[in-house]
């Protein structure tokens, strides 16, 4: 076999495309800038709420150096304010991976774990272990009964994503009538058995379907929290390891087989990633929507279709976005808070229909 | 370098979509594939390729059978362009070449698999798509970038085209005559560097002109295999088509040649019958 | 399970200290709860309520610290309160033992819908509040109220069968059942329910409707606009074939009266008792 020689100007041309490419890769300022936001964002949900706290003093309680004076507002900081903003990141984050990761998967720009149905799952799966399982639960360890709200919403969320992924895959491609009209069937299904158990339960954490359906950071408190944290850390790490696997999926599972993917083994642990990060989000906080949306549409307008970029970027993103919206919903209402479902619904319910129209021919063909 | 299918068979249903097929891909050969429509022929690229496992019969590479190799592993040796590829319509045509290098992402430095992007998009002449959406590209531009990233699947390390298969199902499709041509020069070449290509066809030229060897199939079975001149015969091809061709001779290359045969006795051209029906 | 977490509210506010000093910012979750505080006189020293407490009107002008079930931390931590009162249906527990931790005393009061769960109620509040001269006042004015309904009921000769009607949104109607509250304020009021063999609240069909055949039906006043007025509701498919529509025996009773067990339950006992005995001399 002889090696084929390169003449300079080939070689020109070639370091022309190499540089383009290098320049188009290197987006630091996009990363500090996204970086920046996801700052901005954490800063806001640790020093801004009902009580007021000067900047400085919040600092002074995050550094462990507060007057000992004013324990309450340590108390406010760090066992209130503190816990929700992580947990507001890693859902952002986990609910944007798991939107780029399931419109990946489909091949479809409409896919959000709201909109197909697998965050009403997961709903489904947490109300079913609260109204039929929680007698039997009570005679567990402590270490138990926690993990398994989790573990059954992460178990309705994988259900979930197997029926609408079987549902709407043909072949090589996912129709995108299919896969919205099954997110519609699901999202009934869960609504009303959600509906049924809240009614027949007495148990207050079930009283208001809306902490489901619609998703709220207000209840949340550090204990019981590692389980779903440690669950969702580990889809968001697990995703964006996977951002080469969605790149090759983007031409289609046959040809992903062919740029060398195992493409059966990494699909179902794709899908077991998205039910994890969705499921232990949803049984924290209920089902909050069109994260998955919003984010990586956004980011792919900006930074192009590589998830190498998108993945990362769609995570901080996503999870600045929700502390952002979580802020606002704590906020707006003095001293009351609103879901933050209503939040992310009301930027994203506008957002969808604009997708709608864009993606309008598609939908009709 | 060998690919080597002995005796396979797919079986869906009723229908036998191969039947007992056997068939050598060697390095440094192009082979073309051609038979009439449903003849088999993607399905048998697919066995060859890997991308299906036959329900009779094995394929190895050299050697070990295909389900032997790790997908990366399988990928390094093998590329493979299907028919109507897809492509995400806001991948920038880099991008799309540079997928090609997902099977060496573990081995390969950066700038390496940069300047084999490159080399690839300047084989296919598309270095003047740099930065174009493939949504904004025409269908024989996004062809020739699927076929640029299918050379840098199988670029030698050492930096020159030309090692492993090439498994291309109608590349020349969606082309117009020039490029259609370019494509065919480039197939060659790829193989004169030393790669096995194997391209699907529905020209009987083209086959003639670009490959070292014709294996003509039909309903699952191979009927002929081996040169131009012994396959492409105005029998074989009246018997597998059921249509009338001439042959002649290629004045340049001495090629056979098929042309259609004039229509009947008495009428030159096929416009005439058509009016004189009406 | 809601036991449960009564048990649990009781367990630990046991341990909460009662001893705190005379209060003068207070929270209160729950509209009987707020209702007994102003009840007390110590309305003036409430300084946030929960979006259910809407009377006295007083109470209604405060800040809102959000839904009873669905409270959070810090709003009721921004009001600085120095104790909050939590009715029995507030939470999450989450957020009640945050606030214990953020070193505000949380004491629960607990709720049983009847006469002496009312009394019991009165009893905690004020001994929370260090009001129990009020609060026994209060009880006594409560229990005197209680025993003038007591000779109004015994004039009903035979007990009408109610049907207690709420509404759960979107047309759909929920029948009081056994062990509800609106099974308990048709008995205080010497009436019987006309619907048995379920607890809670449940969807009323048409078919259930009949066969439970009500003579009267009563519908707490948040519902009447829900369901369409009150002139609209003997013309309900579901109730057009009981007794009580054709004869039109329809009443509507004040919610916050009644349904809260709050200080002026009797009053609203004694508004449906008047209901029952009206009935009694219509059809007699």
């Amino acid at each position: 076999m002889s090696t084929m020689a390169i003449d300079p100007a080939t070689e020109g041309t070639i370091n022309r495309i190499a540089v383009e490419i290098g320049r188009r890769q290197r987006r630091r300022w996009l990363a500090i800038l996204v970086m920046a936001a996801a700052a901005a964002a954490v800063t806001a949900g640790l020093s801004l709420g009902a009580v007021g706290i000067p900047f400085v003093e919040v600092w002074a309680i995050l550094s462990g150096v507060h007057a000992p004076a004013d324990a309450v507002h340590a108390m406010v900081v760090m066992d209130l304010r503190l816990p929700r903003v992580i947990t507001g990141l890693l859902i952002g984050a986990s609910l944007a991976l798991s939107g780029a990761a399931l419109q990946g998967l489909m091949r479809n720009p409409l896919a959000d774990p709201g909109l197909v149905g697998v965050a009403s799952g997961a709903a489904l799966g947490a109300v079913a272990v609260i109204v039929f399982a929680s007698a039997w639960l009570a005679g567990w360890p402590g270490p138990v009964q926690r993990i398994a709200l989790p573990l059954a919403a992460f178990g309705g969320g994988l259900a979930t994503t197997l029926l609408i992924y079987r549902l709407a895959h043909r072949g090589s491609h996912t129709d995108i009538a299919l896969l919205l009209l099954a997110g519609i069937a699901v999202n009934a299904v869960a609504g009303a058995v959600i509906g049924f158990a809240v009614f027949v339960s007495n148990d207050q954490q079930l009283r208001d379907l809306q902490f489901w359906m619609l998703g709220s950071l207000s209840g949340i408190s550090r204990d019981g929290l590692l389980p779903p944290l440690a669950m969702m850390a580990v889809s968001v790490l697990g995703l964006w390891r996977l951002a080469g696997l969605l790149n090759g999926l983007s031409l289609g599972e046959r040809d992903a087989h062919y740029l060398g993917f195992d493409t059966e083994r990494s699909k179902r642990i794709l899908v077991l990633l998205i039910a994890l990060g969705v499921g232990a989000g949803v049984a924290v906080a209920g089902a909050i929507g069109f994260v998955g949306l919003i984010v990586p549409h956004l980011v792919r307008v900006v930074l192009g279709t590589d998830h190498r970029f998108v993945m990362p970027a769609s995570a901080l993103l996503g999870g600045a976005l929700l502390v952002c919206a979580d802020t606002v919903a704590r906020l707006v209402v003095l001293p009351a808070e609103l879901p933050i479902g209503i939040i992310t619904s009301a930027i994203g319910g506008p957002f969808f229909l604009m997708l709608l129209i864009r993606h309008r021919r598609e939908l009709a063909s | 370098m060998t690919i080597e299918a002995l005796d396979i068979s797919v079986i869906r249903g009723r229908t036998r979509l191969l039947d007992g097929v056997s068939l050598s891909l060697r390095a440094g050969e192009l082979t073309a594939l051609i038979g009439p429509n449903g003849a088999g022929k993607s399905t048998l690229m697919a066995c060859l390729a890997g991308g299906m496992t036959p329900d009779r019969g094995t394929v190895r590479l050299d050697g070990r059978t295909l389900a032997e190799f790790e997908p990366d592993e399988l990928a390094r040796r093998r590329a493979v362009l299907g028919q109507n590829t897809a492509a995400p319509g806001a991948l920038i045509l880099e991008e799309l070449v540079a997928l090609g290098r997902m099977p060496y992402r573990r081995s390969s430095l950066r700038r390496q698999n940069l300047s084999i992007v490159a080399g690839a998009m300047e084989q296919m002449s598309v270095t003047h798509l740099v930065g174009r959406a493939c949504c904004t590209l025409s269908g024989g531009e996004l062809q020739r970038g699927h076929l640029a990233r299918t050379a840098a699947q199988i670029w030698k390390d050492d930096g020159g085209a030309g090692a492993g298969f090439l498994f291309l199902d109608e590349p020349t499709a969606s082309l117009d005559p020039a490029f259609q041509w370019h494509v065919l020069r480039e197939a060659r070449k790829l193989a004169d560097q030393g790669s096995g290509v194997l391209l699907i066809l529905h020209d009987f030229n083209h086959a003639a002109l670009t490959a070292d060897r014709i294996v003509l199939l039909n309903r699952g079975s191979i009927v002929a295999a081996g040169p131009p001149d012994q396959v492409l015969t105005v029998e074989l091809i009246a018997q597998v088509y059921g249509i009338e061709m001439v042959r002649i001779t290629h004045p340049q290359t001495g090629c056979p040649t098929l042309l259609p045969a004039a229509p009947g006795p008495g009428q030159t051209k096929m416009r005439h019958r058509e009016t004189s029906h009406a | 399970m809601r036991q449960v977490v009564v048990l649990a509210v009781a367990a630990w506010v046991g341990g909460s200290s009662i001893d705190a000093q005379a209060t003068d910012r207070l929270v209160t979750v729950g509209s009987d709860v707020t209702e007994i505080v102003f009840a007390l006189g110590a309305g003036g020293s409430v300084v946030a309520v929960d979006s259910t407490s809407t009377y006295p009107p007083a109470a209604d002008a405060l800040p809102d610290v959000g839904y009873l079930r669905q409270l959070s931390a810090e709003p009721i931590i921004a009001m600085a309160p120095d104790l909050v009162l939590a009715g029995a249906d507030a939470g999450p527990l989450s957020v009640l033992q945050q606030l214990e931790s953020a070193g505000i005393p949380v004491i629960g009061i607990t709720r049983e819908d009847s006469a002496q769960g009312l009394d019991e109620k009165i009893e905690q509040t004020g001994r929370a509040l260090r009001l129990d001269r009020q609060a026994s006042l209060l009880s006594r004015e409560v229990g005197e109220a209680l025993a003038r309904l007591e000779g109004k009921r015994a004039l009903i000769a035979s007990p009408p069968r109610a049907l207690l009607l709420v509404s759960a949104g979107q047309g759909r109607l929920m029948a009081a059942g056994q062990g509800s509250s609106g099974d308990h304020i048709i008995e205080l009021a010497g009436g019987v329910n006309a619907v048995q063999g379920f607890a809670g609240y449940k969807p009323l069909s048409a078919e259930a409707a009949v066969s439970a055949a009500p003579d009267l039906i009563i519908v707490p006043s948040h519902s009447v606009e829900a369901i369409g007025g009150e002139a609209e509701i003997p013309r309900l498919p579901q109730l057009a074939a009981t007794p009580a529509a054709s004869g039109g025996h329809v009443v509507v009773v004040d919610s916050l009266l009644l349904l809260g067990f709050g200080p002026r339950l009797a009053e609203g006992e004694e508004q449906l008792a008047d209901a029952f005995l009206t009935w009694e001399r219509r059809t007699r």
